[in-house]
This record gives C-alpha cells, structure tokens and sequence, in this order.
C-alpha cells in the first residue's frame, strides 16, 4: 500500500496530519485526519478554584478564546445557581456577537477565502491573503483591518483583554458599560454591519455567480449526509450564546433538544485506536461507524450546522440569506460541507445586525450588571456556540467550589468523524491510479478547511505558522516525492 | 525613536511560558525600551508592532536539532513564501503582509528565543529553561 502524508496541514490552526493510503492499483483505500492534540487539560483542572476557570480555559486556544470564557462563565453560573441582571446578559451577548463577527471574517478572508475567492486551482503562492487582495482590493483589505481592529479595540476596553478576557464573573460581568463605550459601540456596529454587507455581496459575485464554484460547493465529493446540532432561542432561530442545543436528522427533523447536564443524555464519545480524538457521536443512536446517510450517529456542528438546525435567523438581513441559501442549494438540510463558508458569511452578518440592535438597547447602560446571589457549587455546565461549534464546559467541584472534575467537548472534536469522513470521499473522488498534484491536495484540504478547525493551538513557539511537507511512500515504505511550500 | 521587546508565551503551556516569564521580569526596567507581553501570534501580532520603529521579540523555540535551554538570537527578514495559517501567519509572513498594506511597521526586527521541548499542560518553567531564562534577562538588560 502506498501512502502520501500532507503534514503539516495548511492554514489550520494548530497541528494535523492527513494520511492517504493508496491500493496497488493507485487509488484511495482509506484517508485518515490524525490529530496530536495537546492533552490533559481536564487534569491540569483539578484542584483549581472554579472561579479561575473563565481566565484559564481561555488558554487552551489563542484563536478563540472568547468561545471558553463565555462557555465557562454560563458554566459559573449554573453552578453556583445565579441569574445575572438582564443588562449583564445582554451586555455579554453584544462582547459575544463582536466576537463572532470578527472571527468569522477572519476565517472567510484569510482560510476558507482563499480558496474561493482565488480559487482552489490557482498558484499556490496566489492562493493566499495576499491572492485575496489582488481580488478584492488592497482599499478592502484595508477595510478589514481597521473593521476587525476597531471591533477588537472595543472588546479589550469591555472583556480586560481581547485574547483572554476577564470580564466575565459568575452572576454578571466585572463592570457597566460608560457612556462613551455604548456611543463608541454604536459606531462600531454600523461600521461592522457595512462591511458583513459588502462581505455577502463579494460572496455572492465572487463565488456564487461562477458556476465552475457552485458545481464544486455542491459536488459528491462534498456532501456529506449527517445529522446537525446547534444552539437556538425561544423561536428556534441560530443563537450563538445562549439557548437550547436543538438536534435535527439527515432530513432536518427535530430528533431532540437539550440543556445543561441533559447533555449527557445525547452525546457519547467513540474511541479509534488511530487517534487520540474520541469521535462524539448520538448517544440515542449508538456509534454506527464512520458512515453517513440514514444509519449514521454522527452529527454536525458550526455554521452549516448551526442554520440546518435552525427554523431561521435572529435578525431580518440573515434571515434573508438565509432564505436565500436553502433556495439555492435545493432546501433543508444542506449537506454540502463546503456551504460552511457561505453559512460562515451569514453567521458574521447576524453577528453584525445583533451588534447593532443590542448596542441601542437602552437596558445595557444599567449599572446593575451583578447578581450576587451565589449558592453552594456543585455542579454545573455552560454551553455556547463557538465559531467552530457547540462548546460545552462542564465542572464538579466540592462545596468550596475546587474543581474536582471537569469536562470540556469543544466544537473542532465534534466534526472530527465528519472531517475525516469528507477528507477521505474527497480524496477518493480525486486521486487516481496513483495521480497526485498539489492541486489535488489543496481540493483535500479544502474538505476540513471549511469546517473552521481548531486542534489545540495552545502552543506558541517562533517563528509561527507552519511549513508545509508532502511525502509520498512507495508500497514498501520508500519516500519517492517529497513537496514543500518553503 | 520607539522600541518595543514583545515577550510571547502561553503560560499554562510550561516551559511555553517563558517569553511571558522574562517579560514580567523585565517590564519597566530596560531604559529606551517598551516591554510588552502577548499570547498572539502572526497576524495578530501586527497590532502589538504597529508605530515601533524596533522590535525584539522573545519567545521560546522548538528545534529540531538542538538542547533545551539553548539561546538562539537572530534577525527576522519579512517573507514572500505562502501563507500556510492565516490564524498563526507566521512572523515573517505577518510583517510581509502588514508593509504590503502600508502599515507603520518595524525596520529592524530581532528575536531572543529559548529552546524548549515541545510543551504540555502545565505551569511553571523546567530548570533548564529557567536558567536559560536568567541569561536571557541579563542580556536585554543591557541593551
């Protein structure tokens, strides 16, 4: 059996390994998506105050670590049983929005876009920020600079810091909004709106007017038959920071929902012999293999997942793509793995109106932003909808609030049967009797890119980045090609 | 002219940690210079450089070949290679990208880099990299 490695994978955050092997006649026998995480952080847990939590979780990923402060402060909360005031809330909503908005750009920009927006055949060194530019223009590069700067400006002066806050406290939030910041946050929130618009806009003459990338979105090779889980409100429509976990079937039927511990009730977690990733899958339905269509227990999260899951949006220019979307792509559910990118650019509009709509909300210049009603601990767990998916963090401590145990189920862990599920359709679909080009690998790549993954990036040594090596195997283990971006 | 020596690290990373060890140390005492410390990384360091006409950055290092606790000095040169993580750009590419958009970026950019193993979970700082770290303190000291 031959085997071509691509490690380390391009534009991923943290480290993986893609693995191909190949049979005698040449062609794809398996591919598997190995990951060497960083482990045992539930260990390094133990002992500790939970209170620290929300400042440590944060940690674990330079990339979002806003998605595990907020996750471990709702998790606060249910533990020590507090409510915050209403303006807490809201206030914690509008930091999460803000959050989201300019994560999702930045995924769309600088990872997914580059394959769309210059194309998943162009020069590799075109296919890139800098490809993306010669596209789109260095004025709106320029624009999404200072849009993300000035949104992130804005959560350092709310959360303490933009990379790790620490506003957020069991019952509340550390401080009101002044003034200024709310006046501030008004103008930000236009200007972040503006730029979501002409982003959907770009998408739309970009991608969607070129048949060749519709043909590719909606191609066997990237489609994928799963079930789907994602937060939602009251309305069933996407919610991104509080809720209830709704999950629909590979038809997008309610299959069932969920809050706190009942989490435990739905989600399992299959263990490979390959891999230190434990699979989750449908607790109700029992681990069915690495399969898809109406036998799987594999479910999906993130932004395709979270709008299947979905009846709808929170805001009206979402809800109007959003329309838009299950029209285009044939209704509800969508399976298409690569319509995360455009489900990724309706997320960051609604993630821009919600900014808008909270920063003109009267309620979040009340000073009452703490409930200090605080209970015994025990147990508790947050959940949120991270830019890459469900995160849930769940904590046991004993009644002085040490943690004694604590789990977390981050979103890049929940796609991981589905990415190593598309990674290997794709390369069969496209490696041939032995043909390999490094168009061929990025079309590989494209399957997990466009799920946002985040493996344990909480490492951080020089020079950043990573090089890219391709080795290719004879049958008996010989390297005969070796590529390298470098 | 405004200087900067940007301290990196992930403190709950172990021996990660040490940019972050050294900045703490050093903050406030090296005269002419801004001490600064991050956890970012590429892309988001451009913010963290912006209006500095020099930079050192410390950091630690993983090396292929080469001892724990080792210092490695030297010089960045911006990057014309691909961008492989946009999320992690590399320095090199990051600072590339930034002139390209007609950012105010460093001239001059130097890095101080500690050699560690690759980290896990944890904190504090091995013996090794520790003492290295007292070196490392002691030379920016005399800048």
């Amino acid at each position: 059996m031959e085997r071509i490695s691509i490690n380390p994978i391009t534009r991923l955050e943290g480290h993986g390994n893609i693995e191909i092997f190949l049979d005698e006649a040449g062609n794809v026998s398996r591919a598997y998506l190995q990951i060497p995480e960083l482990r045992g952080f539930e260990k390094f847990a133990q002992g500790r105050p939970a209170e620290e939590m929300p400042r440590i979780t944060p940690r674990i990923c330079g990339v979002c670590p806003t998605a595990h402060h907020m996750a471990s402060v709702k998790c606060l909360d249910a533990l020590f049983q507090v409510q915050p005031p209403p303006a807490a809330r809201k206030i914690r909503e509008l930091f999460y929005n803000m959050f989201m908005f300019e994560d999702h750009l930045l995924h769309f920009y600088y990872l997914g876009g580059p394959d769309f927006i210059v194309g998943p055949k162009a020069p590799k060194a075109e296919r890139n920020i800098l490809g993306v530019i010669g596209k789109v223009g260095l004025e709106i590069a320029r624009d999404l600079i200072s849009t993300r700067k000035a949104v992130r400006e804005l959560m350092t002066e709310i959360g303490g810091k933009v990379i790790h806050p620490v506003f957020g406290l069991p019952g509340g939030i550390s401080k009101p909004l002044s003034p200024e910041i709310i006046a501030r946050l008004k103008e930000v929130g236009k200007k972040a709106l503006d730029f979501a618009r002409f982003t959907l806009k770009a998408f739309h003459e970009i991608v969607l007017s070129n048949p060749q990338y519709l043909e590719l979105i909606t191609s066997p090779a990237y489609f994928l038959k799963t079930n789907y889980m994602g937060l939602v409100d009251e309305k069933n429509r996407v919610s991104f920071y509080d809720g209830e976990v709704r999950i629909v079937d590979v038809d997008g039927k309610e299959m069932g929902r969920f809050s706190g511990l009942d989490y435990l009730e739905y989600i399992a977690e299959h263990v490979e012999p390959w891999t230190y990733i434990k699979f989750p899958y449908l607790r109700k339905l029992g681990w069915k293999g690495f399969v898809d269509g109406e036998e799987t227990s594999i479910y999906r999260v993130a932004p395709l997942a979270r709008l299947n899951a979905a009846d709808g949006m929170k805001t009206p220019l979402a809800q109007e793509e959003y329309e838009r979307f299950f029209e285009t792509l044939g209704g509800k559910p969508v399976h298409h793995t690569l319509a995360y990118h455009w489900a990724r650019v309706i997320e960051a509009l609604q993630a821009a109106e919600r900014m808008v709509e909270l920063s003109s909300d009267e309620e979040i210049s009340s000073p009452d932003v703490r409930n200090l009603s605080l209970k015994t601990p025990r147990e508790g767990v947050g959940i949120v909808e991270a830019p890459r998916g469900t995160l849930i963090h769940h904590y046991k401590t004993d009644e002085r609030g040490i943690i004694q145990e604590a789990n977390l189920i981050v979103a890049t862990v929940a796609n991981a049967a589905s990415m190593n599920m598309n990674i290997d359709r794709v390369a069969k679909a496209t490696i041939k009797e032995g043909r390999v080009d490094e168009d061929i690998l990025n079309l590989v790549e494209m399957a997990f890119r466009a799920y946002d993954p985040c493996f344990a990036c909480a490492t951080h040594s020089l020079p950043g980045g990573f090089p890219i090596k391709i080795k290719i195997f004879t049958r008996r283990g010989k390297k005969i090609k070796e590529l390298s971006n470098l | 002219m405004k200087r900067l020596i940007l301290c990196l690290g992930n403190e709950i990373a172990g021996d990660d940690g040490v940019g972050l060890y050294i900045g703490k140390r050093i903050k406030g005492n090296i005269r002419g210079w801004d001490v600064k410390l991050s956890n970012k990384s590429g892309f988001y360091l451009l913010e963290e450089m912006e209006g500095y006409r020099e930079v050192i950055i410390v950091d630690s290092i993983i090396l292929r070949e080469g001892k724990v606790g080792e210092i490695i000095e030297g010089e960045l040169s911006p990057s014309s290679h691909p961008f492989p993580s946009p999320h992690l750009l590399s320095l090199p590419q990051a600072l590339s990208l930034g002139r390209r958009l007609g950012l105010f970026l460093p001239t001059r950019v130097r890095f101080l880099a500690i050699a560690i193993a690759p980290p896990s979970f944890g904190e504090g700082l091995s013996e090794k990299v520790l003492k290295a770290a007292e070196l490392a303190i002691a030379k920016l000291s005399n800048l």
